[in-house]
């Protein structure tokens, strides 16, 4: 499968320009205070979920829909495949949780009985997929899937699946989080010396040929000319890859651009893919020519991203 | 052409029973389960649930409907313990155990900023899928569903997709959920709960009831089986999913998403409509789900088509809906007899067909599974029988 389009939003803004930006500027985007909590955070800015025609249909969506829907339709735009045969994959870690927990403020606040049915069709997980497949007229497969260890990793496996398969000529497969006042407090306390917090999305258009080869394996190969790893993996712990990464291999990460996440194989792909399609005057560009191997570990899993010479 | 995918271990657990044993004869004798009030949510107006049967913990409760079903399956496919290097991957729906909702949490954090970290600690533990894998110790890929309603059914689906790629040798695919009290107070607010028990496709049917449980099958490569001497019985023979492209919480008017679900898994299956002898239809009992399902299945199928739905025995289990359905379906190809629809008593002239009200044999070698979920997604499973029947 190959890489046909890209589409980000994260603490740098919302666009491929605004990665573009901060991978040749290599400064973080600046950190901003969740009030509730004080904790410090890279949060998506509100100006890069607003005044953005795509969001015409999400006006009034939740912020984890809007995120979603942006990434996805600039990952979109120029895609001249079956919308029948389109599919749909999004991966997340804790999915819309900050539209549950207003949800259940309402609860609280005013009886299980007097809720927002409005609210409560945000709070499911697959909301945000329905929305890209409204906003963009597609009738192929959607899938949402939420998991700790390597969601996005499966998801780019899936999606290699329904393309191999024949089930489908395009796929936008992606992955999205959120940021919120509970997530900062269980991050504080149950990891009180994590890095900064993030959120965004990414999606990828992937289609059979046309683009950048990707692939999806259990381990790293020898051939690989960089390692990227996601040196700041929200509550990855011991078993973060650098301890394991092998040191033959030059290693590279770019986590501090968009803050602690579970997304960050995702958006190392994004940077990878971006300085591969555009030979950025970055110090790594000439690492990025090669195979360029994107190094995940959770536990005992481990997954490893190929973006192919 | 991929090899055959097996259907080798089914596990089931619902208000129709603890296990297959009792659910067969729950179904075969059309017995009601035992409704109960609203357990989880304080609400105006009578919605009947369905509680699981059994001593199922009440914490931590989703995870432990899904290992009874896992256990099962694993027991019934001989795969417990499992062999040395044998590649298991774990794909499960849920809607309830992937969100960290626990009220009482947040109602802690809301009133002292400084709520005990228990539930969210589990929480952070892992999915749904990624605990069970880490349970029965399954080393293959692992992936938890969260497409509402169609949850279950999706899984079967990815399942297939893995076992023909060859990422691993058998799947734990299925679904499953506890009654929580934020889909009952959202279903409630979408006037979409009814104060009786339910009755799918009757012309005077007043919605979902919830209900709970967790529907497993090990899905397995037709070699991997042969290599252990396992007879087959059941096979995994397609699947098909589709978007409606609609709306967030209505379905598509004329079915659009489902009918291409259906003829993409009858594509995938390579069988003809009228190869299929039954379909155990996701059947809500909701005014809406139950109209335009019943219109695609008649225009796929013929008004001849032959029904069922068992949310009259389990109610509606959102993400565990389609694993449970799944394995109900399996079963009545094994077994050799289709279950009653229960709750339907009255002909809707706007359902080109009546449900089944009586234990009907089973005709032909095919079966379908359907699941219509919130954001318009679609699913539809084919399962083979591939001996005689019982």
């Amino acid at each position: 499968m190959t890489i046909t389009g890209l589409g980000i939003v994260f603490a740098g803004g919302a666009g491929v320009p605004a990665l573009r930006e901060a991978l040749v500027s290599g400064t973080p985007p600046e950190a901003t205070t969740l009030e509730k909590e004080g904790v410090q955070v890279m949060a998506v800015p509100p100006a890069a979920l607003t005044g953005n025609p795509v969001l015409a249909p999400a006006r009034r969506a939740d912020r984890f829909c809007k995120m979603t829907l942006l990434a996805a339709m600039e990952a979109w735009q120029g895609c001249g495949a079956d919308p029948l045969r389109t599919g749909i994959i999004l991966a997340t870690a804790f999915g819309p949780h900050a539209t549950v927990f207003r949800f259940v403020n309402e609860m609280l606040d005013f009886g299980d009985a007097k809720v927002s049915p409005t609210v409560f069709s945000q709070s499911v997980h697959a909301a945000a997929a329905s929305m890209i497949a409204t906003a963009a007229g597609l009738h192929g497969p959607a899938l949402s899937l939420a998991d700790l260890a390597a969601p996005f990793e499966e998801a780019l496996a899936l999606a290699g699946c329904w393309l191999d398969s024949g089930r489908c000529d395009a796929v936008l497969v992606g992955a999205a989080d959120e940021l919120s006042d509970v997530l900062a407090h269980v991050v504080r306390r149950k990891w009180p010396h994590a890095f900064v917090p993030g959120e965004g999305a990414v999606f990828f258009r992937l289609e059979r040929t046309g683009g950048v080869r990707v692939s999806v394996g259990p381990k790293e190969t020898e051939d690989a000319a960089c390692h990227l790893i996601d040196s700041q993996a929200l509550g990855a712990g011991k078993a973060a890859p650098e301890a394991q990464a092998s040191t033959a291999v030059p290693v590279r990460s770019y986590s501090p651009l968009w803050g602690s996440t579970r997304l960050g194989s995702a958006l190392h792909l994004a940077a990878a893919a971006l300085m591969r399609r555009e030979e950025l005057p970055v110090a790594d560009a000439a690492l990025m020519r090669g195979n360029v191997q994107i190094v995940s570990a959770c536990g005992t899993r481990r997954r490893v991203i190929t973006l192919h010479a | 052409m991929s090899e055959g995918i097996a259907i080798t271990g089914l596990g089931v657990i619902s208000a129709a029973g603890t296990d297959v044993a009792s659910s067969l004869q729950t179904l075969r004798r059309a017995a009601r389960p035992v409704l109960v009030a609203c357990p989880v949510a304080e609400l105006p107006a009578p919605a009947p649930m369905f509680a699981a049967a059994g001593q199922a913990p009440v914490e931590d409760r989703t995870f432990h409907l899904a290992m009874a079903a896992v256990r099962q399956a694993l027991d019934d496919a001989g795969l417990n313990p499992l062999p040395n290097g044998f590649r298991l991957g774990v794909c499960l729906g849920t809607t309830v155990a992937c969100q960290l909702n626990d009220i009482g949490f947040y109602a802690d954090y809301r009133a002292t900023g400084n709520p005990a970290l228990e539930s969210a600690e589990r929480f952070a533990s892992g999915s749904l899928s990624e605990r069970v894998a880490r349970a029965v110790r399954a080393e293959g890929p692992v992936l938890t569903v969260v497409n509402a309603c169609s949850s279950g059914t999706d899984a079967m689906g990815v399942a297939l997709d893995w076992l023909r790629a060859d990422l691993c040798d058998a799947v734990l695919a299925g679904g499953a959920d506890e009654l929580s009290a934020i889909p009952a107070s959202g279903f409630f607010a979408l006037s979409v709960t009814s104060p009786e028990p339910c009755t799918p496709f009757d012309r005077d049917r007043q919605g979902l009831n919830l209900g709970e449980g967790a529907g497993v099958a090990l899905l397995e490569r037709a070699s991997s089986a042969a290599r252990r001497g396992r007879p087959v019985s059941l096979a995994a023979a397609g699947f098909g999913s589709a978007s409606d492209g609609y709306h967030l919480t209505a379905p598509h008017p004329e079915g659009l998403g489902l009918e291409l679900a259906v003829r993409a898994a009858l594509k995938d299956a390579d069988v003809a409509p009228q190869e299929i002898d039954f379909v155990n239809a996701h059947g809500t009992a909701t005014k809406e789900n139950d109209r335009i399902e019943g219109g695609v299945l008649a225009r796929v199928f013929g008004p001849e088509v032959r029904v069922v739905s068992t949310k009259g025995y389990t109610g509606h289990t959102l993400g565990a809906a389609g694993g449970i359905e799944a394995v109900f379906t399996a079963l009545s190809l094994r077994e050799g007899w289709i279950p009653p629809s229960l709750g339907f008593a009255t002909r809707d002239e706007a359902i080109p067909f009546a449900p089944l009200t009586a234990v009907t044999p089973v005709l032909r070698r095919y079966a379908l599974s359907t699941s219509l979920a919130f954001g318009g997604n679609n699913a539809a499973f084919v399962i083979a029988r591939t001996g005689g029947a019982r």
